[in-house]
């Protein structure tokens, strides 16, 4: 028995460059937080660690050192987001050549392709799909009592050649998510470095804020054909029909347990609903509460006056910022791939309001979208370039290339969104990732080409926006200064 | 007790004091990461240093923020130097831990081989300084806070540090113009600042802070900038900015030049004169007071002068003479580290 039951990992993503490596898509899962302390509730001791993090902070540090030490029973490696998918694996691997812990994998990417992985990787043992409170537990219980596992809800795994699915089904309900506490980031080691993750790659610049990501609910009411984490792909993976939230007592709990920790800023990132009931009744009992912290608050479609001077009302202004992803400046491409559309005059409208209220916007906008053409982009460049010079209150403005993401509407239906897919499976996830940590040119980088776009195209349109942008910023910046 | 530095700016900052950011990269302030940095003995190194000072209580396991000061690297005239601006204490012992945490600060600037750290610490005298309350990119409202001048400066001398130069800022109100003599012109900003750097005729100026680096002072519109002439020449000029703390707090922002739709009809009541330089005493006076004047009429009610160094005697016996009072003066305390 070793010092700790139950050991998570997170696996970052290793970009080999001409610089060097480095390290990205370094946040958690928020689930991992919520998994460690459900679990310690539950008599479990555990750990988290974020081997990426603990990379950045010694280039030769070894994880291999750590779980010879502690001799976990478990190891939990969240792949979640498909970027992880190779060193996930590695990670698996590493584990398996060192210890004879257990290797068990959660997060949509692995739950999306659990079969493939446990057919494909001996060195996981496991894969829970979809939630994974209640068959976490029962696994390590399992393991503890070495009893079999075939009962645990929601559990692929492999019995001699064979890959099975365990019997019992396990779907979190709003009172499951109200009985986790997500905000205890002390479980993970060196969790005030990584609270200052607020940019990727860079844990040791001096930042003005610290940032927690707050967990609300779970699931979606929409489809963004490009979404991993769109309705589709939570009926699909999880058999969740449509969002749920926690209590608003539960979350506010939270907020005020991420103030005593020192997080000056909530990333709040789940809007399933236009009409934000929910987020009237939270700020109210934050302001009852007088929970001072800030919140990036990531619209996913436009919001009324009355919620800007809400939010403004409940947190602090130092670090409150909207966020909203418009993608495109083509109100045609926009219909065809957002789940809430808007278009170009209603947003321009609400970012005039946002300005009038004294709230700063964060924007993002994306290449590679279904029905994307050359020209239609430029109206992307068009509308970015006119917010930057109308809106000082635009405070971050970019354009990043879409990757495929599995499970997304693109890739279940690729035909009806207009996509030639070159990543079908998790080994062409994997094999893109494993070149990206060797330094070679993997043979697709993003995974599809769209009807009107190849691969290098959508990546050089991202590119010119972010040149434009950064072009007007740095000229803005010698103006203002020259007095 | 044991303490710690950590490089952020705690939100109860803004709840507890209103302040002004107009330094470089305005737009970056509110995502957390002023992206700004120098190359410094061949290495880049980042320029913004947001330091809170947290006492931790290891069996409670618990913190507690007891200090802030936003900081920053420039290149002075006496080398690259450690800034530290005006501690804001969050506690009632307001000595404890200060001077580990200028301990740290001297380490840091040690490390980084930088020639000095220089503090700024402000002595309030009158109920209310308008901004920019600091020579640097960050104002407070110094109405709201204590600033612990003498105390601080006490433990700065049993440390090692000498006063580099002590400012004053004067205040008055609607001030009668009885001099006829002088004419103001609008200008640009950039030719006053031209003029301040450059020109070396003008016997009186305003002290500022000693580096030709761009947005560690205060800047960026709303300013008015401001020759006076007589017979033709050029004999003072002048920067105003207007109070952009009255701004902050009815509108509870840190940034208001990103909203310069609303600032432009903001009727402001106080305008600060923030850079000046004169030939001679008489001419300060008769273009101050031809200025005060006619900013008055436009709506200003208070008008302030900084940037009055403590070795300008007769500046000073001068502006009392018409009627300003001292406001507050600022003491910038210094260390030589190498």
């Amino acid at each position: 028995m070793g010092d700790v039951d139950v050991l998570f990992l997170h696996p970052s993503t290793y970009v080999s460059t001409s610089d060097g490596e480095v390290v990205r898509y370094v946040a958690v899962p928020m689930g991992t937080f919520a998994l460690a302390d459900l679990l310690e509730r539950n008599g479990y001791s555990t750990r988290i660690v974020h081997v990426g993090l603990k990379r950045m902070l010694d280039p030769n540090y070894k994880v291999e050192n750590l779980i010879k030490a502690l001799e976990p029973t478990l190891v939990g490696i969240d792949l979640h987001w498909y970027c992880h998918s190779y060193d996930a694996i590695k990670l698996a691997d590493c584990v398996k050549r060192c210890t004879n812990a257990k290797v068990v994998l959660g997060g949509m990417t692995a739950s999306f392709f659990a079969d493939e992985i446990l057919s494909s990787f001996d060195c996981v043992d496991y894969v829970i799909v979809g939630d994974a409170e209640l068959p976490m537990i029962e696994l390590i219980k399992a393991l503890m009592k070495s009893t079999e596992v075939s009962d645990v809800p929601n559990l692929v795994y492999r019995k001699g050649s064979a890959v099975k699915r365990s019997r019992g089904a396990y779907l979190a309900s709003s009172e499951d998510l109200d009985k986790l506490t997500c905000s205890d980031l002390k479980l993970l080691e060196d969790w005030d470095l990584y609270v200052r993750l607020i940019h990727e790659n860079d844990v040791l610049s001096p930042k003005l804020k610290t940032q927690g990501w707050l967990m609300i609910g779970r699931g979606c009411s929409v489809n963004c054909s490009y979404c991993g984490g769109a309705n589709l792909a939570h009926r699909k993976i999880f058999g969740r029909q449509q969002p749920i939230f926690r209590s608003p007592e539960k979350v506010a709990e939270d907020l005020r347990a991420f103030e005593e920790l020192g997080i000056s800023c909530a990333y709040m990132d789940f809007d399933p609903y236009t009409n934000r009931k929910f987020y009237y009744k939270l700020f109210e009992l934050v302001r009852k509460e007088g929970i001072d912290i800030s919140s990036q608050f990531l619209i996913w479609s436009l919001t009324d006056r009355n919620f800007v001077q809400d939010l403004k009302k409940t947190f602090n202004p130092l670090y409150t910022t909207l966020t909203i992803s418009p993608e495109t400046g083509s109100d045609f491409v926009r219909l065809k791939n957002k789940g809430f559309y808007y278009d170009n005059q209603s947003l321009l409208r609400w970012l005039e309001m946002l300005e009038e209220e004294m709230v700063p916007a964060e924007l993002y906008f994306a290449s590679g979208l279904s029905g994307e053409t050359v020209e239609e982009f430029n109206k992307t460049m068009k509308l970015g370039e006119r917010i930057l010079r109308t809106y000082n209150n635009v405070v971050a403005i970019s354009c990043n290339p879409l990757f495929l993401e599995p499970c997304s509407p693109r890739f279940l239906l690729p035909k009806k969104y207009g996509i030639r897919l070159k990543f079908r499976s998790f080994s062409d996830f994997y094999k893109t990732y494993k070149c990206f940590a060797e330094g070679t040119v993997p043979p697709s980088r993003l995974g599809y080409d769209t009807e009107y776009l190849n691969e290098s195209q959508i990546i050089e349109l991202s590119s010119k926006f972010n040149e434009v942008v950064g072009s007007i910023l740095e000229g803005e910046n010698l103006t203002q200064h020259c007095a | 007790m044991e303490f710690k530095i950590e490089a952020r700016m705690p939100p109860r900052l803004f709840s507890k004091v209103s302040l002004v950011y107009s330094g470089i990269g305005l737009r970056y302030f509110h995502t957390g990461f002023i992206p700004s940095g120098l190359m410094h003995l061949g290495k880049w190194v980042w320029r913004f240093y947001p330091l809170t000072l947290v006492r931790l209580d290891k069996t409670q396991e618990q913190h507690e923020e007891v200090l802030f000061s936003f900081c920053f690297i420039y290149q002075s005239i006496n080398g690259k130097r450690f800034f530290v601006t005006q501690p804001i204490t969050f506690v009632d012992d307001i000595r404890e831990g200060f001077e580990f945490f200028i301990e740290n600060i001297e380490d840091f600037a040690k490390e980084a081989c930088l020639n000095g750290v220089d503090i700024e610490l402000h002595q309030v005298l009158d109920e209310y300084v308008s901004y920019p309350t600091s020579y640097t990119c960050i104002s407070y409202d110094l109405s709201s806070i204590s600033c612990n001048h003498d105390v601080f400066v006490e433990q700065l001398r049993s440390m090692g540090y000498k006063e580099y130069v002590k400012v004053w800022t004067y205040g008055i109100a609607p001030l009668d113009d009885d001099e006829q003599t002088v004419c103001l012109q609008d200008v640009s900003p950039e030719s006053v600042s031209r003029m301040f750097i450059y020109e070396n005729l003008f016997s009186y100026r305003s002290w500022t802070l000693p580096t030709l680096e761009h947005g560690l002072k205060p800047f960026g519109t709303p300013q008015i900038a401001k020759f006076a002439s007589r017979d033709g020449l050029t004999e003072a000029a002048f920067i105003l900015r207007p109070d952009l703390l009255e701004f902050a707090k009815k509108y509870r922002t840190p940034i208001p030049q990103l909203y310069q739709k609303t600032l432009g009809k903001y009727p402001f009541s106080n305008l600060k004169v923030v850079m000046w330089l004169a030939k001679d005493i008489d001419t300060l006076l008769a273009s101050l007071k031809k200025l005060i004047h006619s900013e008055t009429l436009k709506g200003f009610k208070r008008t302030e002068i900084a940037g009055v160094e403590d070795r300008l005697e007769e500046v000073k016996r001068a502006l009392s003479g018409v009627g300003f009072r001292p406001a507050c003066y600022t003491t910038i305390l210094s260390k030589e580290l190498v």
